[in-house]
């Protein structure tokens, strides 16, 4: 049977997204209780479980009526990683699960909200520059305004305070970012796109793309010398370029891009102390395993404990690596769920991604939907990578959250607001996919 | 479009494999190398979580025994008895383990028990380590009162209980505290005292004229006609500009045996070249005195140079030679005279007790000796009574116990420097007999020594008859 045609049957949909919540919902209060009978807890300190099972169960639902024929793989995934989160913060930051239970509550809703735009998402597509423009006046607001909820005078002050919750804005600035990208290539990419016959000679970029590039590349520095943010900067650079790339499909822009990268690395390397650090300790942490590299080296014994089955949840000491519950919440996994869990967080955020590029692939005859689904896919998936490959020591450490599964109300929020408008984009009935099936399976090497 | 998607795919197909295979990098082939490094602090938390094993003595009373805090499974290594440092020794995260904490480590740390199944079962679960348990031979009564009577004055002071060869008392002096050694380790290693250095076992010393017993009994099993041999003449012994003197003064000495009654070194340099330099080494050997006991605690010592030079004979003879000992030796010298000329091989643990299972006794490792013949042994036992009846041991004599014993100074090195020497005996049956050797440093009181001796045997007499 065709893939599309058991799409368009609700019931098979909820069935199969109701399986595998089933599967997520063992996973996840496997974990709860196994926490708890480390911890030698009350049963009531299993209500953080109660508030999920709520959130997943509603959800699912409400998801059956708002949108029958979606994509049954994305939510039970979604709730899986944040379920997983959920006891991480329990077991490594216990004062904090108030917080992100409230968090997950609110991100739930929004996702529902967003499912429950028109199919069309013109809201988003006519109104992009209002958006934009909203977006940077929040970092304008954030530059001002902006603390950190550690009180620390030094730590960059990213977030923006409301008596106990605290957002980033440059989370929901991620989200608009994508927004404005999709909307703007999915309209400009025709006049970008060199004609056929140009196609062969090298040739300067064309001002409507150079003009963007540029206006990113500027304010990524922007975002690394006011706010030393070096994760947002480096993952809107690289959102940036990868959604240019996937819009037109010129690798000229591909390289431009990661030539100005350099050179932002290299200027960065000399001036900021903040760059300068993490290379180093990049490039060889040992020497200074007790002072500057000191989180890194943690980073990677805490993933030699867990071996290939780990500790188990909350019988590790994950928590001799600083910060570990919000950037190095992977290597907490790996302490305590081995390289079998990290593995299944990998599996898990694949799989997202690949869904989200197959939808990038069905939509085509819809440039926005198209682009706005990759735009997202390349989101998590970026940021997954930055982070993952940081604490790895693959690649310089650039701070920013694990999607899903690292404490943070803003992080969780954002990407429940993408996957509501993956779900959003996934429930089309009108309309059939410009490219014949076949050719859609072969383009998409991992997609299931 | 399409193509592009498709490399991006592509892109995050291979980034997420070169994830993975770091992961497995990490976790798996670099693995055992990070874990061992030192900075590892995993390693100190499950080293913290041991639950060690019991030192226990004779009766049972821990001197050492594991406080583990239920919240966080942390364990801490608690000594009841400061006293007796210098013997359970001390455990530290940071400095390590001595004395029979060093000892039976493995041991009491659960180390050496466990199979591998069970170890496996027990990493699984996360318990913590589990040590067992060992019991000493010490009394801590009798310990107590052997630290109480040196308190103040460097020095060291053994008892043990013959013919068994177990130590119910091992006491030195300047003494440390093991539950506070990580806040004063620097103080105590640069003390010039030498807090941690156990010099019952340890301490190399002069023997000086507590030698006579041995020379003694050396001439008598040569069938020498010690008995006859008078003296006329100076009582001290002159050696490399310093002064040897009797260890008190002596009422009438004409004889070497009334020499030896107040321990006047000078009569027995002849005697000495009487018994000849084979004879004598023969002797030393027999007693022990050439070799480190047959013993356990790390670290004892003796220094054995060996016996050649036929000119140093007069040296030796009045302990002043290139024979040192320690207290320690010269307890197995006077047990050998309290059990006849037969020397118990001393021992310091009675029993092990694994983590699951009933105590085993431990084997001594030495055996029993001959020294010299029983009539040999029994007249220098008999001279040693005289000592404490009559001559320069009497501050040794007990009430309702005729105490054996006898006294001596030794000079300690280049400047008239005197330490002061006592070993004795005394008899709680016919059968059962406790031997004791003091020492003392930087004194000339040769009483105070012989007293301590007689309150130590009083102890033990009185706490393990």
């Amino acid at each position: 049977m065709d893939h599309f045609s058991e799409r368009l049957d609700p019931a098979i949909v909820a069935r199969r997204e109701w399986l595998l919540l089933i599967l997520a919902a063992l996973f996840v209060t496997l974990n709860h209780v196994g926490l708890l009978l480390v911890n030698q807890g009350q049963w009531s300190d299993l209500w953080p479980l109660a508030i999920w099972s709520a959130c997943a169960l509603s959800t699912h639902v409400l998801l059956n009526r708002l949108l029958p024929r979606r994509d049954p793989v994305i939510f039970p995934i979604v709730m899986t990683l944040s379920g997983w989160g959920l006891v991480l913060v329990a077991r490594l930051a216990p004062p904090f699960v108030a917080r992100q239970a409230i968090w997950l509550i609110l991100s739930t809703l929004a996702l529902l909200g967003t499912a429950a735009l028109p199919p069309d998402l013109r809201l988003l597509r006519r109104y992009r520059y209002s958006w934009l423009l909203a977006g940077l006046i929040l970092l304008a607001v954030t530059l001002v305004f902006g603390v950190n909820p550690s009180g620390n005078e030094y730590a960059p002050r990213l977030w923006l305070g409301f008596g106990v919750i605290y957002f980033q804005p440059s989370e929901m600035l991620k989200l608009l970012l994508v927004i404005f990208l999709a909307s703007y290539l999915a309209e400009k990419r025709d006049l970008i796109v060199p004609s056929r016959d140009q196609v062969s000679r090298w040739r300067f970029p064309s001002l409507p793309y150079l003009a963007p590039m540029l206006l990113m590349w500027g304010f990524c520095m922007v975002m690394l010398i006011w706010q030393r943010d070096l994760g947002t900067a480096s993952l809107f650079f690289s959102i940036f370029l990868v959604m240019l790339y996937v819009s037109t499909g010129q690798k000229v822009y591909l390289l431009a891009g990661l030539l100005l990268l350099g050179i932002v690395a290299l200027a960065g390397y000399q001036l900021f102390d903040v760059v300068r650090l993490r290379v180093d300790t990049w490039w060889n942490p040992w020497p200074e395993a007790n002072d500057r590299a000191f989180q890194i080296v943690q980073s990677l014994l805490a993933v030699a404990s867990g071996g290939i089955f780990g500790q188990g949840v909350g019988q590790g000491a994950p928590y001799y690596v600083p910060v570990v519950h919000s950037d190095f919440v992977f290597v907490a996994i790996s302490e305590e769920w081995g390289l079998t869990g990290a593995l299944g967080v990998l599996a898990c955020l694949a799989i997202l991604i690949s869904r989200a590029l197959r939808l990038a692939l069905e939509n085509l005859y819809r440039p926005f939907h198209s682009l706005l689904a990759a735009g997202i896919g390349i989101s998590v998936g970026m940021q997954s990578l930055l982070i993952m490959g940081g604490v790895l020591k693959l690649i310089p450490l650039t701070g920013v959250t694990l999607p899903f599964v690292s404490y943070g109300g803003s992080s969780l929020l954002t990407s429940f607001i993408m996957m509501g408008l993956l779900l959003r984009i996934s429930d089309e009935d009108h309309g059939r996919p410009a490219y014949p099936l076949k050719e859609i399976s072969r383009a998409l090497d991992f997609a299931p | 479009m399409i193509t592009s998607i498709r490399q991006v795919s592509r892109f995050f197909l291979v980034a997420f494999a070169v994830v993975a295979l770091t992961l497995g990098y990490w976790g798996l082939l670099r693995r055992d190398e990070l874990l061992a490094r030192a900075d590892n602090p995993r390693r100190i938390a499950s080293e913290r979580r041991i639950q060690r094993g019991q030192i226990v003595d004779r009766n049972g009373m821990e001197l050492a025994q594991t406080l583990v805090d239920g919240v966080t499974g942390i364990a801490t290594r608690y000594y009841p008895y400061a006293s007796a440092a210098h013997v359970v020794g001390y455990y530290s995260l940071r400095y390590g383990v001595s004395g029979i904490e060093a000892q039976y480590d493995a041991l009491l740390r659960g180390d050496s028990v466990l199979d591998p199944p069970q170890r496996l079962l027990n990493d699984l679960l996360h318990r913590p380590q589990v040590g067992g348990d060992v019991q000493l031979t010490l009394d801590i009564a009798v310990q107590q009162a052997a630290d109480h009577m040196l308190e103040g004055q460097r020095g060291a002071v053994v008892a043990l209980s013959v013919p068994q060869g177990e130590v119910l008392a091992m006491s030195s002096q300047p003494a440390f505290d093991p539950n506070t050694l990580d806040d004063n380790w620097a103080s105590l290693r640069d003390d010039p005292s030498a807090p941690l250095l156990n010099r019952a076992t340890q301490g190399l010393y002069q023997p000086g004229a507590i030698l006579q017993s041995v020379l003694l009994g050396a001439a008598l099993n040569a069938n020498l006609p010690v008995f006859e041999v008078g003296w006329e003449g100076e009582l001290s012994s002159h050696v490399n500009g310093g002064v040897l003197p009797c260890a008190g003064e002596p009422a009438l000495v004409d004889s070497v045996i009334t020499a030896f009654l107040w321990g006047c070194p000078a009569p027995f340099q002849p005697l000495a070249v009487q018994i000849g330099i084979h004879r004598l080494e023969t002797a030393l050997t027999d007693f022990g005195l050439l070799e480190v006991p047959d013993f356990v605690p790390p670290g004892a010592a003796t220094r054995s140079d060996g016996l050649s030079a036929e000119d140093s004979l007069p040296l030796i003879a009045i302990g002043q030679g290139p024979l040192t000992v320690s207290p320690l030796q010269m307890v197995l010298v006077a047990a050998a005279f309290a059990d006849h000329g037969r020397m118990p091989a001393p021992r310091l643990v009675l029993a092990v007790r694994e983590p699951v299972g009933d105590w085993q006794a431990v084997v001594p490792e030495g055996n029993p000796r001959g020294t010299i013949s029983r009539s040999s042994a029994d007249t220098v036992a008999q001279l040693m009574g005289r000592s404490v009846t009559e001559g320069v041991a009497r501050a040794a004599s007990l009430p309702h116990h005729a105490v054996y014993g006898h006294v001596g100074l030794a000079l300690a090195g280049p400047q008239p420097v005197y330490n002061a020497w006592f070993i004795g005996f005394t008899y709680s049956s016919p059968n059962q007999a406790i031997a004791v050797a003091v020492l003392l440093e930087d004194t000339t009181d040769t009483s105070r020594a012989a007293w301590v001796g007689g309150q130590v045997l009083q102890a033990a007499l009185e706490f393990s008859p």
